[in-house]
Protein backbone atom coordinates (compact mmCIF):
# COMPACT_ATOMS: atom_id res chain seq x y z
CA UNK A 1 0.00 0.00 0.00
CA UNK A 2 1.47 3.04 -1.24
CA UNK A 3 2.14 5.99 1.61
CA UNK A 4 0.35 8.31 -0.21
CA UNK A 5 -3.01 6.37 -0.04
CA UNK A 6 -1.97 5.28 3.73
CA UNK A 7 -1.76 8.62 5.51
CA UNK A 8 -4.71 10.14 4.49
CA UNK A 9 -6.74 7.00 5.27
CA UNK A 10 -4.71 6.83 8.63
CA UNK A 11 -5.13 10.40 8.96
CA UNK A 12 -8.63 10.50 8.82
CA UNK A 13 -9.52 7.31 10.81
CA UNK A 14 -6.96 9.12 13.83
CA UNK A 15 -8.99 12.50 13.19
CA UNK A 16 -12.53 11.17 13.39
CA UNK A 17 -11.61 8.93 15.92
CA UNK A 18 -10.89 11.78 18.38
CA UNK A 19 -13.49 13.61 17.13
CA UNK A 20 -15.63 10.93 17.75
CA UNK A 21 -14.47 10.20 21.68
CA UNK A 22 -14.40 14.22 22.09
CA UNK A 23 -17.71 15.23 20.75
CA UNK A 24 -20.72 16.65 22.62
CA UNK A 25 -23.82 15.84 21.14
CA UNK A 26 -24.43 11.42 20.24
CA UNK A 27 -24.90 12.36 16.54
CA UNK A 28 -22.13 13.93 15.45
CA UNK A 29 -20.00 11.13 17.38
CA UNK A 30 -22.09 8.26 15.92
CA UNK A 31 -21.34 10.55 12.44
CA UNK A 32 -17.52 10.78 13.52
CA UNK A 33 -17.52 6.79 14.08
CA UNK A 34 -18.79 5.89 10.60
CA UNK A 35 -16.42 8.13 9.05
CA UNK A 36 -13.40 6.31 11.11
CA UNK A 37 -14.79 3.00 10.15
CA UNK A 38 -14.92 3.81 6.26
CA UNK A 39 -11.15 4.76 6.58
CA UNK A 40 -10.40 1.72 8.36
CA UNK A 41 -12.27 -0.36 5.52
CA UNK A 42 -10.18 1.54 2.86
CA UNK A 43 -6.86 0.44 4.90
CA UNK A 44 -8.64 -3.07 4.80
CA UNK A 45 -8.55 -2.92 0.91
CA UNK A 46 -5.29 -1.54 0.95
CA UNK A 47 -3.95 -4.73 2.94
CA UNK A 48 -5.77 -7.20 0.26
CA UNK A 49 -8.83 -8.30 2.58
CA UNK A 50 -11.07 -7.42 0.11
CA UNK A 51 -14.00 -9.64 2.06
CA UNK A 52 -13.49 -7.75 4.83
CA UNK A 53 -13.37 -4.11 2.91
CA UNK A 54 -17.25 -5.59 1.73
CA UNK A 55 -18.26 -6.46 4.83
CA UNK A 56 -16.50 -3.65 7.29
CA UNK A 57 -18.95 -1.03 5.06
CA UNK A 58 -22.01 -3.09 5.00
CA UNK A 59 -21.81 -4.23 8.88
CA UNK A 60 -20.01 -1.99 10.27
CA UNK A 61 -20.66 1.32 8.79
CA UNK A 62 -23.83 0.57 7.32
CA UNK A 63 -25.52 -1.62 9.94
CA UNK A 64 -23.95 -0.79 13.35
CA UNK A 65 -23.63 2.69 12.69
CA UNK A 66 -27.43 2.84 11.67
CA UNK A 67 -28.57 1.09 14.50
CA UNK A 68 -26.59 3.32 16.70
CA UNK A 69 -28.33 6.56 15.23
CA UNK A 70 -31.68 5.00 15.36
CA UNK A 71 -31.41 3.96 19.00
CA UNK A 72 -30.14 8.13 19.55
CA UNK A 73 -33.48 9.19 17.92
CA UNK A 74 -35.36 7.11 20.01
CA UNK A 75 -33.99 8.11 22.85
CA UNK A 76 -35.35 11.79 22.22
CA UNK A 77 -32.67 13.22 24.64
CA UNK A 78 -32.76 17.18 25.70
CA UNK A 79 -30.11 19.59 25.58
CA UNK A 80 -29.80 19.21 29.46
CA UNK A 81 -29.19 15.64 29.00
CA UNK A 82 -26.04 16.38 26.85
CA UNK A 83 -24.67 19.37 29.12
CA UNK A 84 -24.77 17.21 32.47
CA UNK A 85 -21.50 15.25 31.94
CA UNK A 86 -18.92 17.13 34.09
CA UNK A 87 -15.61 15.96 32.81
CA UNK A 88 -14.03 15.30 36.00
CA UNK A 89 -10.38 16.03 36.10
CA UNK A 90 -9.17 13.35 38.13
CA UNK A 91 -11.07 11.09 35.79
CA UNK A 92 -9.96 12.36 32.87
CA UNK A 93 -6.37 11.67 33.47
CA UNK A 94 -6.81 8.86 34.99
CA UNK A 95 -7.94 7.47 32.04
CA UNK A 96 -5.77 9.40 29.17
CA UNK A 97 -2.85 7.59 31.41
CA UNK A 98 -4.58 4.11 31.10
CA UNK A 99 -4.91 4.96 27.70
CA UNK A 100 -1.52 5.71 27.54
CA UNK A 101 -0.26 2.91 29.29
CA UNK A 102 -2.22 1.02 26.73
CA UNK A 103 -0.98 2.72 23.80
CA UNK A 104 3.02 2.32 25.32
CA UNK A 105 2.81 -1.43 25.96
CA UNK A 106 0.76 -2.05 22.92
CA UNK A 107 3.35 0.15 20.71
CA UNK A 108 6.48 -1.19 22.05
CA UNK A 109 5.30 -4.79 21.41
CA UNK A 110 3.87 -4.09 18.00
CA UNK A 111 6.69 -1.45 16.60
CA UNK A 112 9.23 -3.83 16.56
CA UNK A 113 7.21 -6.49 14.20
CA UNK A 114 9.52 -5.81 11.16
CA UNK A 115 7.98 -8.48 8.77
CA UNK A 116 8.52 -8.38 5.13
CA UNK A 117 5.41 -8.47 3.27
CA UNK A 118 5.15 -11.86 1.76
CA UNK A 119 3.82 -12.72 -2.17
CA UNK A 120 0.49 -13.35 -2.21
CA UNK A 121 -1.61 -16.67 -3.23
CA UNK A 122 -3.73 -15.34 -5.92
CA UNK A 123 -7.11 -14.69 -4.40
CA UNK A 124 -6.08 -14.01 -1.16
CA UNK A 125 -8.75 -12.23 1.08
CA UNK A 126 -11.57 -13.07 -1.27
CA UNK A 127 -14.71 -14.69 -1.12
CA UNK A 128 -13.95 -17.95 -2.13
CA UNK A 129 -10.38 -18.48 -0.05
CA UNK A 130 -12.19 -17.16 2.97
CA UNK A 131 -15.45 -19.24 2.57
CA UNK A 132 -12.97 -22.56 2.40
CA UNK A 133 -11.15 -21.50 5.51
CA UNK A 134 -14.83 -20.73 7.14
CA UNK A 135 -16.29 -23.89 6.59
CA UNK A 136 -13.75 -26.46 6.98
CA UNK A 137 -11.34 -25.24 9.52
CA UNK A 138 -13.05 -22.83 11.44
CA UNK A 139 -16.87 -24.24 10.92
CA UNK A 140 -17.01 -24.82 14.70
CA UNK A 141 -16.83 -21.42 15.65
CA UNK A 142 -18.70 -20.36 12.87
CA UNK A 143 -21.59 -22.10 14.16
CA UNK A 144 -21.18 -21.01 17.79
CA UNK A 145 -21.80 -17.20 16.56
CA UNK A 146 -24.77 -18.26 14.61
CA UNK A 147 -26.16 -19.45 17.71
CA UNK A 148 -24.92 -16.25 19.50
CA UNK A 149 -26.12 -14.23 17.14
CA UNK A 150 -29.66 -16.24 17.96
CA UNK A 151 -29.35 -15.31 21.49
CA UNK A 152 -28.77 -11.53 20.69
CA UNK A 153 -31.66 -11.14 19.37
CA UNK A 154 -34.04 -12.55 21.45
CA UNK A 155 -31.86 -11.08 24.27
CA UNK A 156 -32.18 -7.73 22.72
CA UNK A 157 -36.00 -7.77 22.48
CA UNK A 158 -36.57 -8.68 25.68
CA UNK A 159 -34.40 -6.12 27.39
CA UNK A 160 -35.77 -3.61 25.33
CA UNK A 161 -39.54 -4.67 25.95
CA UNK A 162 -39.54 -5.24 29.61
CA UNK A 163 -40.04 -2.83 31.99
CA UNK A 164 -37.88 -2.70 35.02
CA UNK B 1 6.32 1.97 1.39
CA UNK B 2 4.08 1.65 4.63
CA UNK B 3 5.14 -1.51 6.43
CA UNK B 4 3.49 -3.16 9.15
CA UNK B 5 5.13 -1.04 12.16
CA UNK B 6 2.69 2.10 10.35
CA UNK B 7 -0.55 0.09 10.51
CA UNK B 8 0.18 -1.59 13.94
CA UNK B 9 0.84 2.32 15.49
CA UNK B 10 -2.56 3.34 13.90
CA UNK B 11 -3.89 0.54 15.85
CA UNK B 12 -2.84 1.21 19.05
CA UNK B 13 -3.82 4.86 18.76
CA UNK B 14 -7.25 4.53 17.62
CA UNK B 15 -7.05 1.47 20.45
CA UNK B 16 -6.00 4.33 22.73
CA UNK B 17 -8.39 6.33 21.83
CA UNK B 18 -11.15 4.09 22.33
CA UNK B 19 -9.83 3.26 25.90
CA UNK B 20 -10.25 7.24 26.98
CA UNK B 21 -13.15 7.52 25.26
CA UNK B 22 -14.52 4.28 27.45
CA UNK B 23 -13.29 5.49 30.95
CA UNK B 24 -13.32 9.62 30.99
CA UNK B 25 -17.08 9.90 28.97
CA UNK B 26 -19.88 9.51 31.19
CA UNK B 27 -22.42 9.24 28.21
CA UNK B 28 -23.25 5.88 27.48
CA UNK B 29 -23.77 6.28 24.20
CA UNK B 30 -20.26 7.29 23.49
CA UNK B 31 -18.73 4.94 26.00
CA UNK B 32 -20.83 2.30 23.91
CA UNK B 33 -18.96 3.73 20.38
CA UNK B 34 -15.60 3.89 21.94
CA UNK B 35 -15.66 -0.18 22.65
CA UNK B 36 -16.52 -0.15 18.94
CA UNK B 37 -13.44 1.62 17.89
CA UNK B 38 -11.45 -0.70 20.55
CA UNK B 39 -12.79 -3.56 18.30
CA UNK B 40 -12.27 -1.92 15.03
CA UNK B 41 -7.93 -1.31 16.74
CA UNK B 42 -7.72 -4.98 16.98
CA UNK B 43 -9.44 -5.75 13.65
CA UNK B 44 -6.68 -3.39 11.96
CA UNK B 45 -3.82 -5.57 13.62
CA UNK B 46 -5.16 -8.55 12.47
CA UNK B 47 -5.21 -7.95 9.35
CA UNK B 48 -2.39 -6.62 8.82
CA UNK B 49 -0.91 -9.40 10.03
CA UNK B 50 -2.75 -11.16 8.33
CA UNK B 51 -1.09 -9.61 5.33
CA UNK B 52 1.84 -9.69 6.53
CA UNK B 53 2.19 -13.42 7.64
CA UNK B 54 0.37 -14.24 4.59
CA UNK B 55 -2.15 -16.05 6.67
CA UNK B 56 -5.82 -15.80 5.78
CA UNK B 57 -7.00 -16.74 9.30
CA UNK B 58 -6.28 -13.59 10.49
CA UNK B 59 -9.03 -12.20 8.42
CA UNK B 60 -11.25 -15.31 9.47
CA UNK B 61 -11.18 -13.70 13.12
CA UNK B 62 -11.91 -10.33 12.02
CA UNK B 63 -14.64 -11.66 10.17
CA UNK B 64 -15.92 -13.44 14.06
CA UNK B 65 -15.30 -9.98 15.70
CA UNK B 66 -17.36 -8.24 13.66
CA UNK B 67 -20.23 -10.82 14.20
CA UNK B 68 -19.72 -10.36 17.98
CA UNK B 69 -19.59 -6.67 17.79
CA UNK B 70 -23.37 -6.80 15.57
CA UNK B 71 -24.50 -9.32 18.54
CA UNK B 72 -23.24 -6.74 21.50
CA UNK B 73 -24.50 -3.88 19.61
CA UNK B 74 -27.91 -5.19 19.50
CA UNK B 75 -27.49 -6.10 23.15
CA UNK B 76 -25.74 -2.94 24.39
CA UNK B 77 -28.49 -0.71 22.83
CA UNK B 78 -31.33 -2.98 24.43
CA UNK B 79 -29.44 -2.01 27.97
CA UNK B 80 -28.67 2.07 26.79
CA UNK B 81 -32.68 2.01 26.30
CA UNK B 82 -33.61 0.21 29.22
CA UNK B 83 -31.73 2.16 31.30
CA UNK B 84 -32.99 5.55 30.01
CA UNK B 85 -36.14 4.63 30.54
CA UNK B 86 -35.63 3.87 33.95
CA UNK B 87 -33.64 7.04 34.30
CA UNK B 88 -34.05 9.49 32.19
CA UNK B 89 -30.77 9.80 31.37
CA UNK B 90 -28.37 7.97 29.44
CA UNK B 91 -25.52 9.60 32.06
CA UNK B 92 -23.80 6.38 33.61
CA UNK B 93 -23.24 7.85 36.93
CA UNK B 94 -27.21 8.02 37.05
CA UNK B 95 -27.18 4.18 36.65
CA UNK B 96 -26.22 3.02 40.48
CA UNK B 97 -29.56 1.39 41.72
CA UNK B 98 -29.53 -2.42 41.12
CA UNK B 99 -33.13 -3.18 42.07
CA UNK B 100 -36.16 -0.80 42.84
Amino acid sequence: MPIAVFAPLAAIAAASALLMVTGKNPISSAVALAVCLTALAGIFAGLSAHFLFAIQLLVYAGAIVIIVLFVIMLLNLRDSDLRTEGLNLFRGSAAIAAGLLAFGVLGSLLAKARLAAPTLPAGFGEVRALSRLLFSQYVVPFEVVSLLLLVAIVGSVVLAKRHF
Amino acid sequence: MVGLPHYLILSAFLFFVGVVGALARRNGLIVFMSIELMLNAANLAFVAFSRYLGDPGGQIIVFFVIAVAAAEVGVGLAIVIALSRNTESVNLDDATRLGQ
